[in-house]
This record gives C-alpha cells, structure tokens and sequence, in this order.
C-alpha cells in the first residue's frame, strides 16, 4: 500500500467500511455477521503484499524443479516458506483476528496431486488398485493408497506453552543431543522443522506489518488493528499474553498446518488448554467475561464462515478430566457455552467429554441446547474411551487428556498420530461372501477365499465360521495394504510444521510418518454391525433352526431383491430379532460379531510401530457402502443404506430408546479405542418442559453410567422435515446432526433426507 | 394362576397374579416425575367420547388392522377358519368382525404386522422383568412406574400386586386412574402408590353421564377421599372445546379442588384428534368431537382461573 494514495483509498474504505469515526471496539460481533460470514468468499487480498497465485506457484515450482535432489521433508519445508513468505495476505479490520494467505492449496496439491500419485502408481500400486476396488464393490472404504493423511491433530498444549520458538529450540536442542549420531534423515528433520517454525513466525510477522499499514486508511479501526498487530508480533512465535491472543495462535496455526496438507481434525481441549489465559485476563481486569464470549463468537464464526454447514465442522472438546484424573468443568466451558448458543450455527462441532463427577449442571445446559436445535453436540464418555486407550498401551494420564480427532476417535494430545480413518470396513460384506462362496454377488469378483457351498452347511456354526473366515481375510488384506502406505509415508506428506508440536518427534529426529510421535495408530472402523448381527440371526432362526426357508430359498429371494417375495423379506424383517431391542438373541450375536471384529483389528501392529485400534460406527459409509451391498437376510434391501453408527437398523428399533441403550450398552467399549456413537432421535414432545429436560438428562446419564461410548441427538418429529422437504426456504436454519457431523437438512440430498425421515418417523 | 383375593395378603406368591394390558411404553416422560416406564391396563369403565386410547376400553382381546402397513398378501384370508378375513369384489380385505373368534391366526401369518393383537395376559414377574430392564433410568432421573389404561383398578388384584412388587423393589410408583371404581379397590392399591394421576372431565352429574356413561359422584367421592388420605394426587384435566372448557365448570372444578388437601398440582392436556385411525383399525365409529386443539391461549386461560383457586396449575407453554 502505497502512502500517496492513502486519501483515495480512504475513500474507498470508506464506501466498504463505514464512516463512524472511531469504532466501539466491543459489542461489535452481530452488526458486522454478515460481513464476517462474507469473508471466505469475498477475501480481499492485498495485491501489493505478495505474489500472484500465478507467480506464487511458478517460484513454488521453480524452487522444487532446482532442489528434487534434497530429501522430501525439506523440499517441503522450503516450499511452505515460499507460500507463506510470498504469498498475498488479508487483514480484516473488522474481525478480531489475522488472518488469511492466498495460498491456492499449492502444498495440497503438491501432496494429494503430485507426491501420493507417485506413490500409488510406484511403491504402492497394488495395495492402492486393490482398495480401490473394494471401495467400488463395498467391501471397504479407505482414503487414496490406504493412507489416511487427514485425522491428526497437532499438540496444542505444546504449541502454546513456549510458542514456535520454544518449539525451534527443543529441536535445535535435540539435533545437539544426538551429535554426531544423527542420521541423514534425522538432520534433514530437524532443518525442515526449524525452516517451518521461522517460516510461520514471519508469516504472522507479516500479518503484524500489513495491520499497521493499514491504520491509516482505517482511522475508525485503528485500535483494533494495532491489537492485531501486537499480537501477531506475539504469536505465534511466543506464548499467549492473554486469551486473545491464544486464540489468534490457534486461528494461525491451524491455517497454516490445513495449508500445509494435513486436516486440523481437532481444535484442542478448549475449557483446560484455553482457560489459563482466559483466567488470567479476566482476574487481572483486562478482559470481562462478555468481551471473552465475543471473542469466541469472532473465532469461531471463522468456521462456521467457511464451511456454511455444508461439510465436516471442525471438533473443538469440553469437560471431561485432567491428566490427574480431577473433573473439568469450569466458568469457561459455561462461557463458550453461552457463546455458540447466541452464535446458532451448526458449526464448530462441540464435544463433551463426562466423566461419572461431571455435574448435572453441565448436562443440563448441553440437553437444553440440544433440545433447541442446537445439536452439533457429541457427548462422550471417558470411562470407557480412557479404559480403550490404556489397553492399547497409552498411559493412563496421557489417556485421560484425549481429543475426539474428526467425530469421535479419540487420540492423546499432543502425543498420538491416529489414523483414525485409515479404512471402513463393511460388517455385511463378508457375509455376503460368505453365502456366495468368496463371491461378491454384485460385482461378480471373486473377492474373498472360497469358503464352501453354504447351502450345504448342517449347522448355524459352519456359516459363521464362514463369515468369520471373510471378514479375517479382508482384515488381513487391507491391514498389509495399510502398512504397505505407511512405509511410503514419508515420500507422500512429510509434515514438519505438525510433527514438530507432537512428543516425541522433536526428541526422535522423526517425522509424524515416520513413526515420530509417542503414539502412532491406525484406525479400522467397522460399519454395519446391526445389519451382520440381524443378517445372520435371521438366517439361524429361519433357515437352521426353524427350518422355514431352505438356505436356497433365501438366496434366490436376495438375489432378486426379494422381487414377489415380500411376505419372506417381511418375516425375516419382522419375526426376527432385531439388534436395538434389548433382545437377548440379537445382543448377543452383535456381541460376538464385534468382539471378534475388535480382537483381530487388535492382533495387528501397523507400519509405524503403532496400534492397529478397532472402531464402530459408519459416518457416510453407512449410505456409500450400503449402496453396492445386496439385498441382506435381515430384509435390507439391495443399495439401501446400512444401519448408522452403532445403532439399529432403519425403522427396527421398535422397542424405543431404552431398548436401543439396552442393546448397546451390551457391547465391551473398552474394546473399540478409536470410538463409536450411537444416533438417538427424540420426538420434541418426549423432551419439553422441566419433566422433559430431566428425562434427557436422565437418558445421557444412564447410557454413560451403563457403559456406552458416544451418544448424539436429534431432536424432531417426521412431520416437521416432511414439510421442510417440501418448504426448504422455511427452514434454512433447521440443523441435524447426521452420521457423525452436523448440518443443515437443506444441504442434505434428497436420498439422504428420505432416509433420515424413514428412519425418525419409526417412532423413537 | 389364580387370583388374589386378601387384599395385602402376603401369603399367596404375588408375582404369579396376571393381568391384561394391552402396551407397555417406556421412556415416557409426563405420567409422574422422572422417566417412567408405563403399563396400559386393558378395560375401562368409562367411555368418553374423546378417548384417545380406544383399544384401552374393551376388556376383551381385539384385533386392530393397520392399513399402511397391509401389502395385500391375503395370507390372512387363507388362515382364517371362520371366514371373518375376506376380500371384497374390489379385492380388498376386510375384516367381518361379527364372525371373528379371536383365534389370531390371521395375525401369526401377518409378517406385515398390519394386523396386531391389543391386550395381552402377563404375570407380574413379566411387568417387573421389563420394569428392571428400565431401572437405570429411574435412578438417575427420579422415575419409576406408572399404572394407567383403561382402568388399572378394574384389575383390582393385579394391580395391587404389580405396585406391591414395585414398592419391594423400591420403585416410585405412580396410579393413574379414572376413580370410576369401587373405593375399596383404591383401599387395596393405596399402600404401595407414591402419586395418584386422577383424570377429572367434569363437575356435573348430569353432564358426566351424557360425556362419558357415568355419573361423576363416585369419581368425586374417591377423589374426596384420596384427599382425607393423604396420598400426593396431580389432577389431569384434557381440555375438549365446548365440552369441558367452559366457565362454570372451571369455576366449580377449581372451588372443589382447591378444597382438597393433597393436590400436589393440576395438569392441563390439550385435546387432540389424531386417534381417528386406531378407531377406524378397531372397526369402531370414530367418537371423537370435531373440535379443534385448543389454543395456548386458551390452555393459559384455563391455567389463570384454577390457579385462582390456589392450585398449582402445569399447562403447555
């Protein structure tokens, strides 16, 4: 920005942003919400702060075509400088915190285009054309080559603490520790890591510089802008002088970690990492409690701006415990409470974690949001997800600081790479292989081992035996394919900027791929459950034990989608069993179902010295997988949807939410360490009023103290989303919270939607 | 089997007393405090034209047809020995119900589940069974068990050894009843009740019998009488438009409760119609009034003039 054309310019901001001459600098938030909701798409970056996008990627590639000599990681690294030395950059005057880079995904498209497309066509050709087509035939569904590069979250706690050039430090510092023992790999980890972290600060340094240019033109911002500036000199580089500044930290880093080709999948323990900061400003008289909450309001409406509610929000967690065990719960947990209520958005996603101490209080306040719409809600039990993470070999402190990486998967922070959505596995599919000799009745591939002519099984056994031996097999394949990815890890994403937040990198010398972290996992999410359990309960009442249907019958009945025989589909429907019911024959097959499932997972070590760690529930693949599975014995029709999450299938949970408890409580939780959920929807009238609020609270309670993992909700009636298929401009603000985020029912498709009203107009 | 017959006798096995009923709902939330797990016991002494649970009135086992869920498979037309499952010359089914013996064959082929049973013998180890599978609900809401129909007290015996059961177990019990039935019977439950739930519909004799086949005097003797007892009561009123909304009777129900010593409180319920398809399922004419819901307003009207009475009054808000 140039001086002489600093009165022009004036005008012209004038036009954009007011004319009041010198701003209130509080209680701003919800005059200027349609500004900030803008600021995504109407970003207006400085042309004279940095290069083109055209230019940016030209010296991007340039650098890159010079160096393809020097190790990945720090090819890398340089390229993150550049991007974030020379890109452009925007400063909002009305937003409390800087801000943005226009960076056009370079390092994204560099890893996701360039580096993985490599891989998967080299080193890992096989393993990636095999787990392509088992997506395409819905045996499982894994991210491109069987890498999951896009649930981790940094180490926010360590960030913080000493900021980047504490961060720098313990790296230079553990570089001297290995003297002259260090490998090649190790010192071109550490450059990486020292380059990113300087790279970061001057970004921030930037951001710093292009606010005070800015004063001028925006006399009536001024003093805001100067606070942008002060703390963009701070942070990321430091620790937090206060609340504000924290939060600027953690808008800055994980735009730049997002950037640098890796998914933030949690945002931090808000109410313990945050609250020391906030605690400070607000004893020392430099910040009210009002002033904080609007704060949260700018931060998080950074969110909410971009995504619109119409993909993954971003997961920050509550409550739960500390590292000593003590419950959590304090003034800010209540404060940023209160925030995203006056926010109503269906973004960020909130996580509470309970704990048997947590306070009625607090699930009060949650269940009372929830039950006014606000449901982007998990609530999380941490007796049973602390318990999984001790049995995988985390330490009990280190398991009770646990973030839910994505949904509901839970990791250490700052410790733990978790993979936690390396692959989906479809409970279902094996079966189908099963009936069908290792064929999978769609495709036609002959996707699994032959396990025999089933029609010649005498007994029930043999066929489980049968599902049991393909189920183990896709297992066995894919967990080869993932360790097969992970070696190449290296080659695809090195990740200095996140590695270097988590322990034990830094002390190791090695990357997040590489093995670095303390704990490094991978996650095997089974999907499907309720229809593996009913599928094959039905087949044992029916065909082995009330000799009904011969075995063939029901074949031939599936293999034409039980075209004129709906009186069978409808027995086996509705005379069996169905898993949700607290009925005893159904629990107990999802129980053996699942605990086999979880212990084979567990049998595997990954690529990276790590877990592999078990999961039920389905997010979208209830819906992807569903539609290349056949008809199933449970009466499921072919491509319809599998059962969501860990719940009942469609419209069979008949025995209303406690049956649906009774049945899931069942299951050993301390079994699946990367998580599960159940899905209940509640009619409005079963939570309204002071008898309603304590019901709810009641059903959370209950469901925690009986054992059950995550639980979320949705609270309405079929009628109400009926009329707003068919009135959607009447409910552009209506959210629900389906497999696993939250969203607008408008953005849902028309499929998804249908299915959702089929399912809540079973009652509940 | 064999019934009961010493009222608060411990000497016969209690839990091997049954009964009927036709539903068990769980989860329910505004029959008593907390989350309560509720049994509808099957038969009622009244018939008011605006019932909302008509499969509750008959004592008698019924047959209730859901059409939505029919596929027209007339496996049912098969399986009936008596002729009572047709088809029409338009190819519809239809049940002659004049002809039914109640056999339930019909229903055994039915995998549709468009045609159901309604009432159903249980033990009382049958009703705890499910009782306990919802126990952890109560403990952490303050819940428990509510009796409620039809009438549980036309199953005097039954009744009074479920609320027993429950009070051994130590489970809030809660009695909803219609009070249209001989005090003794109350006299036999009454040990083991915590909340009596007591329906009142109308003040006057007269227009009691016309509304719902009895007059009101024993329903507000009983009512009298549970109030010298002692028992906590919470007065229901469903509120029909231009049958019991009026003025007067407000009026007058509110100077009787108000005299009373142990109403806890008065819950309003708006009425609503969309019980029409149960009656049409149960081949019965649809009795319900053509009114409409009444409005909050209204509700909150009501609410006004009994509070006057120094009543606590819970109405929609």
């Amino acid at each position: 920005m140039v001086v002489a054309t600093a009165a022009a310019e004036t005008e012209q901001v004038k036009a954009v942003w007011g004319t009041a001459e010198a701003e209130q600098v509080w209680g701003t938030f919800e005059g200027n919400r349609d500004h900030l909701f803008a600021q995504f798409r109407e970003t207006s970056f400085d042309p004279d702060s940095g290069l083109s996008l055209e230019a940016l990627e030209r010296a991007v590639e340039t650098y890159l075509a010079a160096h393809a000599d020097l190790p990945k990681v720090v090819q890398k690294a340089h390229a993150f400088r550049l991007v974030v030395t020379r890109g452009q950059i925007a400063v909002d005057p009305l937003d409390w915190f800087a801000d943005k880079l226009n960076h056009g995904h370079i390092l994204r498209r560099l890893v996701q285009k360039r580096w993985l497309d490599e891989a998967t066509r080299g080193p890992i050709a096989e393993g990636a054309a095999w787990l392509k087509r088992a997506r395409e035939i819905g045996i499982a569904a894994a991210p491109t080559g069987g890498l999951d590069l896009g649930h981790i979250s940094p180490g926010w706690e360590n960030m913080l603490a000493g900021g980047l050039t504490g961060l720098i430090r313990e790296a230079s510092l553990a570089r001297a520790a290995l003297g002259e023992g260090a490998t090649e790999g190790q010192l071109a980890f550490y450059d990486a890591v020292e380059i990113v972290y300087a790279a970061a600060v001057a970004f921030a340094g930037r951001l710093a510089r292009q606010a005070e240019r800015m004063m001028p033109a925006h006399r009536p911002h001024e003093a805001r802008l100067r606070a942008i500036a002060s703390a963009c000199r701070q942070v990321p580089a430091h620790r937090p002088r206060t609340f504000r500044e924290a939060l600027q930290f953690a808008w800055l880093m994980h735009e730049l970690i997002e950037m640098e080709g890796e998914n933030v999948r949690s945002m931090g323990h808000f109410d313990r990492v945050m609250y020391p900061y906030y605690r400070a400003d607000v004893d020392a008289g430099r910040l009210t409690r009002e002033q904080a909450k609007e704060l949260i309001k700018f931060f998080w409406f950074k969110w909410y701006s971009r995504t619109r509610g119409r993909s993954n929000g971003k997961n920050f967690v509550f409550a739960g415990q500390h590292a000593d065990g003590s419950v959590l719960v304090n003034d800010l947990t209540y404060l940023a409470l209160d925030a995203y209520e006056e926010l109503n958005t269906p973004d960020p996603k909130l996580s509470i974690r309970v704990t048997p101490e947590t306070p009625d209080a607090l699930f009060a306040r949650v269940a009372d949001l929830v039950r006014k719409g606000h449901n982007s809600f998990v609530l999380m039990n941490d007796v049973p997800a602390v318990a999984a993470l001790v049995k995988r070999g985390k330490s009990i402190e280190d398991a009770r600081t646990y973030l839910p990486i994505g949904c509901y998967e839970p990791a250490v922070d700052g410790k733990e790479a978790a993979c936690t959505m390396n692959v989906t596995v479809n409970l279902a599919k094996p079966l189908e292989l099963a009936l069908h000799d290792g064929v999978d009745p769609l495709s036609g591939d002959k996707a699994g081992p032959r396990t025999g002519d089933p029609r010649q099984f005498a007994r029930f056994d043999a066929l489980l035996d049968a599902y049991f031996t393909q189920l183990d097999f896709i297992l066995t394949r894919i967990h080869g394919h993932i360790q097969e990815a992970e070696r190449a890890w290296p080659q695809i994403n090195p990740s200095p900027l996140i590695a270097g937040t988590i322990d034990d990198c830094l002390a190791r010398g090695k990357d997040v791929g590489e093995g670095g972290p303390r704990y490094n996992s991978v996650g095997f999410v089974g999907a499907g459950l309720a229809n593996a359990c009913d599928s094959l309960l039905a087949l044992k009442r029916v065909v082995f034990d009330e000799r009904r249907y011969r075995l063939d019958e029901v074949l031939e009945a599936m293999s034409s989608n039980f075209e004129g025989r709906e009186p069978m589909r409808l027995y086996l429907r509705n005379r069996v069993p169905k898993w949700g019911n607290g009925e005893p024959d159904a629990d107990a097959m999802a129980r053996v179902i699942a605990d086999h499932y979880c212990q084979k997972v567990h049998s595997f070590r990954n690529g990276r010295g790590g877990a592999c760690q078990a999961a039920l529930f389905t997010l979208t693949a209830a819906l992807s997988l569903g539609r290349v599975t056949g008809a199933t014995p449970d009466g499921r029709k072919a491509h319809e949807s599998l059962a969501p999450g860990v719940g009942a299938a469609y419209g069979v949970d008949k025995n209303g939410v406690t049956g649906l408890v009774s049945s899931v409580t069942k299951l050993d939780f301390s079994e699946t360490p990367n998580g599960s959920v159940l899905d209940v929807t509640l009619h409005p009238t079963a939570v309204r009023g002071d008898d309603g609020l304590c019901a709810f609270v009641s059903l959370m309670k209950t469901f925690f103290q009986r054992g059950g993992y995550a639980v979320q909700f949705n609270v309405f009636d079929a009628d109400t989303l009926r009329d707003a298929q068919r009135h959607p401009e009447r409910y552009e603000s209506l959210q629900i919270r389906v497999t696993g985020w939250s969203v607008y029912f408008n953005a849902l498709s028309k499929e998804e939607q249908d299915q959702y009203i089929r399912r809540i107009a079973y009652g509940f | 089997m064999g019934s009961n017959r010493s009222p608060g006798s411990h000497t016969v096995a209690s839990e091997a007393v049954t009964g009927w009923i036709f539903d068990v709902k769980r989860f329910a939330v505004h029959d008593g405090p907390g989350v309560r797990t509720v049994l509808f016991f099957k038969g009622c002494p009244l018939r008011c034209a605006w019932c909302h649970n008509p499969e509750s009135i008959s004592r008698n086992v019924q047959i209730m047809f859901h059409p939505q869920r029919c596929i027209a498979c007339l496996a049912c037309v098969e399986a009936c020995p008596h002729g009572a499952q047709q088809v029409t010359p338009d190819g519809e089914r239809w049940l002659d119900r004049s002809r039914c013996e109640l056999d339930r064959r019909c229903v055994e082929v039915c995998y549709a589940g468009a045609l159901e049973v309604v009432g159903r013998r249980v033990s009382v180890d049958d009703v705890l069974a499910q009782v306990r599978e919802d126990a952890s609900f109560y403990a952490t809401s303050g819940g428990g068990v509510t009796l409620s129909g039809g009438e549980p007290l036309l199953q005097p015996e039954f009744a009074t050894a479920v609320l027993r059961q429950c009070k051994a177990e130590e489970f809030h019990t809660a009695l909803d009843t219609c009070g249209q039935v001989r005090w003794k019977a109350f006299e036999q439950a009454l040990p083991f009740v915590d909340l009596v739930l007591y329906d009142v519909k109308h003040m006057s004799a007269e227009r009691h019998k016309h509304l719902t086949g009895a007059s009101s005097r024993l329903i507000l003797d009983n009512l009298r009488k549970l109030g010298d007892h002692g028992v906590p009561i919470e007065i229901r009123m469903v509120i029909v438009p231009t049958i019991n909304d009026g003025r007067e009777f407000i009026e007058a129900a509110g100077e009787f409760l108000g005299s009373l010593h142990t109403i806890e409180a008065v819950r309003l319920l708006p009425y609503h119609r969309l019980a029409g398809s149960k009656y049409l399922g149960l081949g019965q004419a649809n009795t319900m009034p053509e009114v409409e819901t009444p409005s909050l307003a209204h509700m909150q009207q009501i609410a006004g003039r009994l509070s006057a009475h120094g009543l606590k009054v819970i109405a929609p808000d």
